[in-house]
């Protein structure tokens, strides 16, 4: 499960480098966001623009990463495609997080 | 002369890895059917979902048991069966629809049960029935 982040005024940019969050990797997924966010500040941005599909298991992984930041710090998303957005909008866990079409408009919030 | 109507077969290993690829050559098939990119993405959360059932819970405890997937075009749904020989699903019956609720806390979010759900909302015809040794899942997924 290769992630790889960036500070941005701030914020940490997390992009996950793989085109699939699903159950074959959704353990080591949580486990690497754990990893990779433990020295953020209050703000975590997402990157799924790799990624062309998660599953009910990568999903899952998404929500614990989210909740693995406690309630002072917050977690969008962004760059989702359409079959990741479905996932999302079915299960209506896009009214859960802040999703945004580009990095540019989720730096930009 | 009648139109052929596409049909495909596949078998594999009942482990993520083989979930994975079997997911990669029903995306195959799909695609040489001319299936649109909507329907292709559909059809993938479905299969993977059930898929991952099969592997998860009726194979369990198994290793190196194939799992067998079926598509063919109806028009103007993809019809597909998948077989495995695994354990019964509980009371020999298809888990409910219900979505699990997200309007929660942060820390009462759900990291599961989303899985039936989804397959219920995105397929039509679902039926589940058990035969000798065997599971036998029935769905179709429409175009729209």
């Amino acid at each position: 499960m290769n992630l790889s982040s960036n500070a941005e005024n701030g914020t940490l940019v997390v992009t996950v480098n793989e085109t699939r969050i699903d159950a074959a990797v959704a353990i080591q997924f949580k486990d690497k966001m754990r990893e990779e966010t433990e020295e953020a500040g209050t703000r975590v941005i997402l990157n799924l623009s790799q990624v062309d599909f998660i599953d009910s298991s990568g999903l899952g992984a998404i929500v614990a990463a989210m909740k693995q930041l406690g309630s002072d710090r917050r977690m969008d998303l962004s760059c989702l495609n359409e079959n990741v957005d479905r996932v999302f909008r079915l299960t209506r866990m896009d009214t859960v997080f802040s999703i945004h079409e580009t990095l540019g408009d989720a730096l930009a919030h | 002369m009648p139109r052929s109507s596409p049909r495909f077969k596949i078998c594999f290993n009942g482990s993520p890895c083989g979930v994975r690829r079997a997911l990669s050559q029903i995306r195959d098939e799909l695609e040489a059917a001319g299936a649109t990119s909507d329907q292709k993405g559909r059809i993938e959360t479905v299969m993977a979902e059930v898929l991952n059932n099969v592997v998860e819970h009726a194979l369990a405890d198994q290793t190196n048991s194939l799992v067998e997937a079926h598509g063919f075009r109806q028009q103007p749904n993809w019809c597909f069966k998948v077989f495995d020989a695994g354990h019964p699903l509980p009371q020999k019956r298809l888990p409910d629809q219900g979505f699990p609720a997200v309007d929660t806390n942060l820390e009462d979010l759900p990291e599961g049960g989303f899985g039936w759900a989804m397959v219920h909302m995105l397929t039509n015809d679902i039926s589940y029935c058990r035969l000798p040794g065997r599971n036998c899942l029935e769905f179709s997924v429409p175009d729209h």
